[in-house]
């Protein structure tokens, strides 16, 4: 679970390179925790975002040990890796084919539709747009609803406690929240990674 | 400066405590009054409004005009010579002020249009006699008057209609596209500080397939950040323009041409319009990105690059595509942009008529003032409407309220009326939160106010028992040597401290608001608290017993006895001393502090329940609390967690300790207290008894071992100090802890009920249903096959 954060994490500093110092201070913010958390990193670092980065960062932390009770904490948490995983998954198809001994759900069904893909194609790399419309489409898709989800943990209970004592409004916070979740998604490398990476794959699968 | 201004300078004057601000205020009413005047006699109220009703109709071209669109230039709407248009339209509108201005006509609508028609009858030489021109623009205008009157007068509807009509004819898709933006533009530019405007149209635009869609969310990112940053600035919320309806006709039609635009922008690429958006999209992504990050440029910065996107999205629409257009709109836009974060203004045309509707809203009542504002629609602001001066003063004549509560009220009021307004688009769950959390921020208030006035010392005495105990004890003093102290550690009363007492009094206002707790509070080491008056009534008495004939101290203790009498029946002072005299004074002197608690616990029928204090919030916080009471107060804790646990029930006392001992959060276990230690060291051996009493309980010895852990129990209790203090117990910790925890607790609890349960799609649902049934039948094939090779196997 951790690996994907950090992904995200990576994906964010390689897409914004002026903000590095940021990673250092979220690596601050994994290790402060008094349980762990791997969330807690994206959540601050969407937080700081809102004030430039670093200027109260003492204030998002106040909010988001102080407001947040351990179970919300970690529902939240839960809900955060699941997105970062899913996120992470359409970065690079190398992930969704990465050893795992237990799985979540929807890495569990990314790499069994890749790996029924590979077969029906008897072992050749299946075109680009039919992985694109059976598998990246539907888990865009999916990771997109979730994260609009008006009635989730996130928008109810996380954007709220986030902003408060700032003057900032929940949905400035969800917007940044959320980009930084899609970061993974959306930035450039996606493409040449699914390009470059499905090919490795098959040739991989093809030999193996 | 604009009333919005105005208000959000007095609120921020008021929390840095600047009070010189309210002086400033006086004058700046003054001034406004002054100017509204002047205004009056030139034109009444309804006049006003319907000028402004009648801006609202004006048509594009005036539109354009008045914005002053030359950047547009030669692209977009074609008007080649823009130039002539505007330079005819300025000269007719002087030509028209100055005629209005010389026959002392009112300056409306009404009598502009018919200044106009009037003067286009007229000839050159007539028309120099009938108008008043300002010297600087005589000889222009003479000019234009001499060279082509009738061209002047009605050159503006020619040029347009010539230029609409080729550029209709010429590029039929590039006329629909450019309508809608300027219907777009045209409201934009009306409301230039409605960001939310600026939303929903980039929102629309967003919509768009391709890379234009994708592109303007970045822009849109950044402008909700920009509209929150615009909303505290301005400390208020908008009146809902009615954005939605006003633009529905533009929306539609933009619904018509999306796919008119995809397949001009995709499969038959207009060069242009490619060129266009590939240039929007350099420029709109970087503007986001920056605004968003925030932390490369300053506010200005930021701004200007917002602006450029916004000018470069708006130049696309306009100029059919043309990059220069676009650069030239986007440059345009981020200087715009960036002057009015420097100055913090409104353009000029747009603050006319915001000051004009505060100072209309300043002779009105508030619901006369919210009636006006419906009418207004979207040119109304609520600090304009609300925070007028007649409010303020209203605040400032009642003395009885202190700066913080006058605050509050202003806040209050100021979000109450924008939940009201916010109402009107503002849907649902957003809307039910923003007023829950107002309600629940009220509600912490009062709760703090409750908790404060209980929390420091033992009670305060207000501003007439205070000055005159201090009056009765410096009367007794002078007659007689040798008080004895009313202060803890302040010793015998002594000239010096009474002085001291005496400045310190004088120094604060009468009035028992909450300014005066804060400041009994702060000076609590020195004054004498409902406490130290208490014992010191007992103290005199005692005196009185060993010099019976002393004449100071008969007068002290009746003043005293009088102090009490004049407070009011139920009262805290008064119910102190009543149940001193009663349960108290029986004891030792020491149980003053008992008696005190009694009442404030008494009164302390708002405080929080213990469990939901200490089990429902973050253990960081808890611990950090919990470490700061004194050795006392951790067993009063203990002791009322206790209380808690036995409830309504009637537990049994063993039973209790030992589900407390099982609920007790570890960082009250892993205390450093000595005394604690001990105790919680009989606890657990207690409750490790547990399981030996389950097992006993089924036996014939359960009466006896039972026995044993209540007799324990009992000592235990009693060495906690739970049975003789649960009431300091209860109190102390809805002090400590209570009022902070206690509604943190609520808050979160409340928050949860308004989260909606998830429901969200399965996965699964989303890919092929043919695929996954393929994948499930292989599975099945895979298991079969393997079990059938166990088989085998063995």
């Amino acid at each position: 679970m951790n690996n994907y954060i950090k992904k995200m994490l990576n994906g964010y500093e390689e897409a914004f390179g002026e903000e590095k110092e940021l990673n250092d201070l979220a690596i601050e913010d994994l290790k402060s925790g008094e349980e762990f958390h791997p969330g807690k990193p994206l959540i601050l670092h969407a937080a700081y975002g809102l004030d430039g980065h670093t200027k109260r960062r003492g204030i998002y932390d106040g909010n988001y040990e102080l407001f947040l009770s351990p179970k919300d904490k970690k529902a939240i948490n839960q809900e955060i890796v699941e997105l970062a995983e899913m996120s992470a998954l359409l970065h690079d198809p190398s992930a969704i084919l990465e050893e795992s001994s237990s799985p979540s759900e929807q890495h569990a069904l990314a790499r069994e539709v890749l790996e029924h893909l590979a077969e029906i194609h008897e072992g050749q790399q299946p075109e680009e747009e039919v992985v694109q419309e059976m598998l990246i489409e539907p888990l865009v898709e999916h990771l997109l609803d979730r994260i609009f989800d008006r009635g989730s943990i996130l928008y109810g209970r996380l954007h709220p406690t986030m902003v408060k004592q700032t003057e900032h409004t929940p949905e400035a916070y969800g917007h940044l929240f959320n980009h930084t979740i899609l970061q993974g998604m959306m930035h450039q490398s996606r493409k040449k990674n699914w390009q470059q990476g499905l090919k490795k794959l098959f040739t991989k699968m093809k030999s193996g | 400066m604009g009333m919005g201004t105005s208000l959000a300078a007095f609120l921020e004057g008021f929390q840095k405590g600047d009070q010189n601000l309210l002086q400033a205020l006086e004058v700046q009413a003054t001034q406004k009054q002054k100017l509204l005047e002047k205004l009056m006699e030139e034109q009444d109220k309804q006049e006003g409004l319907q000028r402004l009703a009648e801006e609202k109709q004006k048509g594009l071209l005036e539109k354009i005009v008045d914005m002053g669109v030359s950047f547009i230039g030669d692209h977009g709407m074609q008007l080649s010579n823009y130039g002539e248009l505007a330079e005819s339209e300025l000269a007719i509108s002087k030509l028209v002020e100055g005629y209005l201005k010389k026959h002392k006509l009112p300056k409306n609508e009404k009598q502009r249009k018919l200044a106009r028609n009037y003067l286009k009858s007229l000839s050159p030489e007539e028309l120099e006699k009938e108008v008043a021109l300002d010297r600087r623009d005589e000889g222009n205008l003479r000019e234009l008057i001499s060279g082509n009157k009738n061209q002047l007068l009605e050159s503006s509807e020619a040029i347009s209609d010539n230029n609409k009509k080729s550029f209709e004819e010429n590029h039929p898709f590039l006329h629909t596209l450019s309508q809608i933006g300027s219907d777009v533009k045209d409201f934009v530019w009306r409301n230039p500080f409605d960001m939310q405007t600026h939303r929903d149209n980039l929102s629309t635009l967003a919509k768009t397939p391709g890379r234009w869609g994708k592109m303007l969310m970045e822009v849109l990112g950044s402008l909700d950040e920009k509209m929150q940053q615009s909303r505290e600035q301005q400390g208020m919320t908008r009146i809902s323009p009615s954005i939605k309806e006003e633009l529905a006709p533009s929306i539609e039609k933009m619904n018509e041409v999306e796919g008119k635009i995809e397949k001009a922008l995709g499969s038959s690429p207009d060069a242009k319009g490619q060129r266009g958006a590939e240039l929007l999209i350099d420029l709109a992504l970087p503007a986001g990105r920056v605004a968003r990050g925030g932390k490369l440029l300053p506010r200005i910065g930021k701004n200007a690059l917002t602006g450029a996107g916004y000018g470069g999205a708006y130049g696309a629409l306009y100029s059919g595509g043309d990059p220069d257009a676009i650069t030239s709109s986007a440059l345009l836009g981020g200087i715009f942009h960036s002057a009015a974060g420097l100055k913090g203004k409104k353009p000029h045309s747009k603050k006319k008529l915001y000051e004009k509707i505060a100072e209309d809203a300043d002779n009105i009542t508030l619901e006369q003032a919210q009636a006006r504002a419906k009418i207004l629609g979207e040119e109304a602001l609520i600090p304009e409407i609300v925070g007028s001066e007649n409010f303020i003063n209203q605040l400032k004549q009642d003395i009885s309220k202190g700066n913080k509560q006058r605050l509050r009220e202003m806040q209050k009021n100021i979000k109450q009326s924008g939940q009201k307004a916010k109402g009107a688009f503002v849907q649902g769950e957003q809307e039910t939160l923003y007023s829950n959390l107002t309600e629940l921020k009220n509600g912490v208030w009062k709760a703090k106010d409750h908790m404060y006035d209980l929390a420091k010392g033992e009670g305060y005495l207000s501003s007439r028992e205070l000055k005159e105990f201090y009056r009765a004890v410096s009367e007794a003093h002078h007659y007689t040597k040798g008080l004895p102290q009313f202060k803890p550690r302040k010793g015998n009363v002594k000239n010096s401290y009474l002085k001291e007492l005496k400045e310190l009094i004088e120094s604060h206002p009468l009035g028992d608001n909450r300014g005066y707790k804060e400041w009994y509070a702060r000076n609590e080491m020195r004054l004498p608290t409902a406490e130290d008056f208490i014992e010191y009534k007992s103290r005199i008495g005692k005196a009185l017993e060993s010099d019976p004939g002393n004449n100071a101290l008969i007068n002290l203790q009746q003043s005293m006895e009088e102090i009490v009498d004049k407070t009011d029946k139920g009262s805290f002072l008064t119910e102190a001393d009543r149940f001193y005299a009663t349960h108290a004074a029986p004891f030792k002197a020491k149980k003053i502090k008992e008696a005190i608690h009694a009442v404030n616990l008494k009164q302390l029928d708002e405080a929080p329940s213990v469990t939901a204090t200490f089990g429902k919030s973050s253990p960081s916080s808890n611990a950090r609390i919990f470490r700061q009471l004194s050795s006392e107060d951790k067993r009063r804790v203990i002791g009322s967690l206790l209380d808690e646990v036995i409830g309504g029930s009637g537990m049994r006392p063993d039973r209790a300790i030992m589900k407390l001992w099982k609920e007790l959060p570890d960082y009250i276990k892993k205390t450093e207290d000595k005394g604690l230690q001990e105790i919680f060291q009989e606890m657990q051996v207690l409750a490790g008894m547990d399981k030996t009493l389950s097992s006993l309980q089924q036996s014939t010895t359960e009466s006896i071992a039972s026995r044993q852990n209540i007799e324990k129990a009992s000592r235990l209790i009693s060495r906690i100090g739970y049975a003789s203090s649960l009431a300091g117990g209860l109190k102390s910790l809805g002090i400590f802890a209570g009022a902070k925890l206690g509604m943190r607790a609520k808050d979160q609890v409340r928050k949860k009920q308004l989260i909606k349960p998830l429901k969200q799609k399965h996965l699964k649902d989303y890919f092929d249903r043919d695929l996954l049934e393929e994948i499930e039948k292989k599975r099945r094939l895979r298991v079969q096959t393997l079990t059938q090779k166990r088989e085998k196997e063995k």
